[in-house]
């Protein structure tokens, strides 16, 4: 650190994951976000919501990838491209030789990801992903299976389904096909979701079985949302996976629309051990509240963010938030609780849960998934 | 057959009338999660004939990626494109037999959990 604080450069900004880790470097005490940068040819609808991001934090956009990372006295990179540069932005954000706060997934292809893993490691710089095994939920469910309270892990199953959107809109008997090389990522309408979503659960799983994967077993589906069709990607994936230490893993990500669940969706973690199992969930327990009141009314799409992937359109179509279920855990930092532990890292020298070989071993298994749900049959890795 | 905390007999009339009604579309994808204190595969095959009831067909593809045989997991998909994970865990002394089941429909969902 070259301050009292952690200076923290901004890669991309408003309509990217950024608005979340930006909120959460910019509530946490020990960091200060000192500018926004990104590559100068992207389109200039990106710069305006890098510039937008930028004025609301009251710091300068540099508009060129290489002044940016030259600026002085930076101690630490969040970097949020679109899936599509990620790959040739990260390497050239770890090249600059500070800690990076990564978005999720690592990258869409998998020479991106072995190029941003060996440029991570190459530079020795603690990294992160973004992921949920900060939530306390996730942390409830490696303690238990630290404690040797389940006996042996044997199994590991993890679903992360977002209730966003408005479902129902999908065309009747539309049955999808998937395509072993996903392709295009960033749509207006619509986020491929096993990748987006399914890559929660899948590092839960990872992180728990601490295993190499051996084989994969995917599908997915078009189920619930016109707009995920419109532009042929999926709105729900679920897959098996085996470690090679024989534990069995399964993940489910997905988006099931607005009014599918009381909450944010279902989120679990279930640890089965050799004596027992339990289930993890930011829900569980909670405390159910039913009154003469209006329920919530999901709003008209926001025309650039349908789906309601992006805080600031959220905030801008008024989404309302859901008050049936309130949850003993606080849901209200599920992105801050992330930064958090990243800064911890820093400060305290430890290892983040999810650095870039995990990071890269997951997303090697969404792609991984693609292939199996395309053949319809297991794929092996390794 | 009965978890100890469920009448499957019971839940699976009940999902059916909740399907039928139209309240959460057609049903698209289905997560059980069941503890059990016997054998786990025999309440995987139980699950997959209430789920392939729901769906109204027999599954076309179904995978169990094997591990310990304390526990159960089966993927499977439907000939209209639906699917399910079935998971059957051991309770064991941390907790008590119980059933976990949601059923995501194409614009709503039905939970159980008991």
């Amino acid at each position: 650190m070259t301050g009292s604080k952690y200076r923290v450069l901004l890669i991309s900004g408003d309509r990217t994951h950024q608005e979340g880790y930006a909120a959460g470097f910019h509530a946490d005490p020990r960091a200060e976000i000192v500018a926004v940068a990104d590559e100068a040819d992207v389109p200039d609808l990106r710069h305006t919501l890098n510039k937008e991001m930028a004025d609301r934090y009251g710091v300068p956009y540099i508009n060129d990838l290489d002044e940016g990372l030259a600026l002085p006295g930076v101690d630490l990179i969040s970097v949020c491209p679109e899936i599509e540069r990620r790959g040739r932005v990260a390497v050239r954000c770890a090249a600059r030789g500070l800690p990076l706060f990564l978005d999720k997934p690592l990258a869409g292809t998998s020479g991106d990801i072995a190029d941003i893993r060996a440029a991570v490691n190459n530079a020795g710089v603690p990294a992160q992903m973004y992921s949920l095994t900060s939530t306390p939920w996730a942390r409830a469910a490696r303690d238990v299976m630290r404690s040797g309270e389940l006996g042996d892990l044997i199994a590991v199953h993890a679903e992360v389904l977002f209730a966003k959107g408005r479902a129902g809109t999908v065309p009747p008997g539309l049955i999808r096909s998937e395509r072993e090389t996903p392709g295009q990522y960033t749509f207006t309408e619509a986020k491929r979701e096993l990748f987006d979503l399914g890559i929660y659960p899948i590092v839960l799983c990872l992180l728990l079985a601490d295993s190499p994967v051996k084989r994969v077993t995917a599908h997915t589906a078009n189920y619930f949302f016109a707009e995920h069709a419109s532009v042929d990607i999926e709105d729900l994936g679920a897959l098996t996976l085996e470690f090679e230490s024989g534990v069995v893993g399964s993940a489910i990500g997905g988006r099931i629309g607005f009014y599918s669940h009381p909450k944010a969706g279902p989120h679990s973690v279930t640890v089965v051990g050799t004596e027992g199992s339990r289930t993890f969930s930011p829900w569980d327990p909670h405390v159910e509240v039913f009154a003469d009141e209006p329920r919530p009314e999901l709003p008209t799409p926001h025309p650039a963010d349908p789906m309601s992937m992006w805080r600031s359109t959220q905030v801008e179509s008024g989404v309302p938030r859901k008050v049936g279920w309130l949850a003993l855990e606080d849901e209200s930092r599920l992105v801050a609780d992330e930064v958090t532990a990243f800064l911890d890292c820093l400060d305290t020298g430890r290892t983040p849960d999810v650095g870039v070989d995990l990071a890269a071993a997951a997303t090697e298994v969404v792609l991984a998934a693609y292939r199996s749900a395309a053949r319809g049959e297991p794929v092996e890795l390794g | 057959m009965t978890n100890n905390s469920t009448d499957i007999k019971l839940l699976s009339t009940t999902i059916a009338t909740a399907i039928e009604s139209g309240r959460i579309g057609r049903p698209m994808f289905v997560r059980w999660m069941e503890r059990v204190d016997a054998d786990p595969e025999l309440y995987v095959a139980a699950a997959l004939e209430v789920v392939s009831g729901w769906f109204g067909a027999e599954p076309v593809a179904s995978h169990r990626p094997g591990g310990s045989d304390l526990q159960a997991t089966m993927f499977a998909r439907w000939p209209d494109g639906q699917s399910a994970v079935l998971i059957a865990a051991p309770a064991g002394r941390a907790s008590a037999p119980d059933l976990d089941v949601a059923v995501i429909g194409a614009r709503g969902a039905a939970y159980h959990h008991a």
